[in-house]
């Protein structure tokens, strides 16, 4: 004890990794050797158990040790992490702190790069993801995370708006920690607080492009589907929380954009084939067809190349079925939300029952 | 793994899709619209045969 409260007296050390785990027996011995190999040192390491009814909290005290182990009662990530927060002194003897998912793998020079990027001056910081190898789920996701972060992310980064500092990569300056609310009970923290850092006007959030960490998919339909699901409700709920559109900053005028092109979408699905058989024009669905064709395959076969995982290509027809499945999860999550004004908050929903699958050694293609 | 059932479901597929639209267009006018159902028809049997390959390789 009292070494503890003498190693505690000594200058900030720069990072602290936190990882929230609930039943994570399956993943969690991968993620922190990954994170060990990726250059972070084991007394920097802690492991919130949200209340585990598997072995997490042994695995994560065979590897870290009891002291840098926290077993709290069931209380959401987010009310995990923030008590990990105050057990563990982060704020007092870290300058920044990465908060972790127990799926996540880390590429080996991942904490390297990060640290080489760390500047004070920003508030947050988020790396780049990728898919670990799986099946034709996981594949689509390559294309959605090459789309998203190779493209979307650094002209986010550029005009300061990333709407969300994704769970598996996210690190907080430790001084801004105590101006977020990590209770607002809402499906996706991680979007919530990012937003938090841009209307209380925190700081910058820095995108780390060579920091990659890669993350487990849903392995099956439905897994997926509830998945996105829920990330649907939450964006709707984060952005009523945070009265996107009804402010004038750069975050509401991005997001309301984003919401603006989906809504054209899907009003083109529902309006082009009317407009169609009334016309008597069939070009009007079949141009739109064709070039979506076009483009969408050209995209995956540059994601495909970008990744050297020439596998993706195999599932491309399959990906139509998601893209479609993702709209609908839209149309329904907008209509509870913001219609219907369901799900108004959402007490410490964390379940990953079925969704966590074991990582095998090649699961990183590069 | 590269799975051999992936570049049959392209081959397939894009086989699919040239037949059809060189040898049984549907409007016989309308080159844009038979061009849009032959994708189409490749797509779909393009995923049909990823879908029976990944069936075939679980068991």
């Amino acid at each position: 004890m009292a070494m503890k409260h003498t190693r505690y007296q000594f200058a900030k050390r720069p990072l602290a990794l936190v990882i929230a785990a609930h039943n994570e027996e399956m993943v969690l011995a991968a993620t922190i050797s990954s994170a060990i190999n990726a250059g972070m040192h084991p007394g920097d390491i802690y492991v919130v158990n949200d209340s585990s009814t598997d072995r997490t909290q042994a695995i994560a005290e065979k590897h870290l040790g009891a002291r840098n182990v926290l077993a709290v009662h069931r209380s959401g990530k987010a009310k995990a992490i923030l008590q990990a927060i105050g057990h563990f002194q982060i704020i007092k003897r870290y300058y920044w702190m990465h908060i972790a998912d127990a799926d996540g793998v880390f590429a080996p020079d991942y904490f390297q790069v990060l640290r080489r990027h760390l500047n004070l001056k920003y508030a947050a910081a988020t790396g780049h993801i990728q898919s670990l190898k799986g099946g034709w789920i996981s594949k689509y996701r390559l294309y959605e995370y090459t789309v998203g972060l190779e493209i979307m992310r650094p002209i986010q980064a550029f005009f300061g708006v990333i709407p969300v500092i994704p769970g598996p990569t996210s690190v907080y300056r430790t001084d801004i920690l105590p101006k977020l609310d990590f209770t607002a009970g809402t499906l996706t923290e991680d979007m919530d607080i990012t937003f938090q850092i841009h209307r209380q006007k925190l700081g910058k959030i820095k995108f780390v492009h060579d920091a990659r960490t890669y993350t487990q998919d849903p392995r099956d339909f439905g897994d997926y589907y509830k998945q996105i699901l829920r990330w649907y409700r939450g964006n709707f709920q984060v952005m009523l929380r945070h009265k996107i559109g009804l402010r004038a900053q750069r975050l509401d005028a991005y997001v309301s954009y984003v919401m603006l092109e989906q809504a054209l979408l899907i009003s083109q699905l529902l309006l082009l084939p009317l407009a169609a058989w009334w016309l008597g024009n069939y070009n009007l669905i079949a141009i739109p067809f064709l070039f979506d064709v076009v483009f969408f395959f050209a995209f995956t076969v540059w994601a495909a190349v970008l990744n050297r995982r020439p596998d993706v290509l195999g599932a491309f027809p399959l990906f139509y079925a998601l893209r479609m499945v993702n709209l609908y999860a839209f149309v329904k999550a907008w209509f509870e939300i913001v219609v219907l004004r369901k799900f108004q908050s959402a007490p410490s929903a964390w379940s990953v029952a079925g969704r966590r699958y074991r990582i095998v050694a090649d699961g990183i293609i590069n | 793994m590269y799975g051999y059932g992936n570049a049959t479901g392209l081959v397939l597929g894009t086989g699919t899709g040239v037949v059809a639209a060189t040898t049984l267009p549907v409007t016989g006018t309308n080159w844009v619209v038979d061009l849009a159902l032959a994708a189409a028809a490749g797509l779909a049997v393009w995923a049909m045969v990823y879908v029976l390959n990944t069936k075939l390789n679980k068991r």
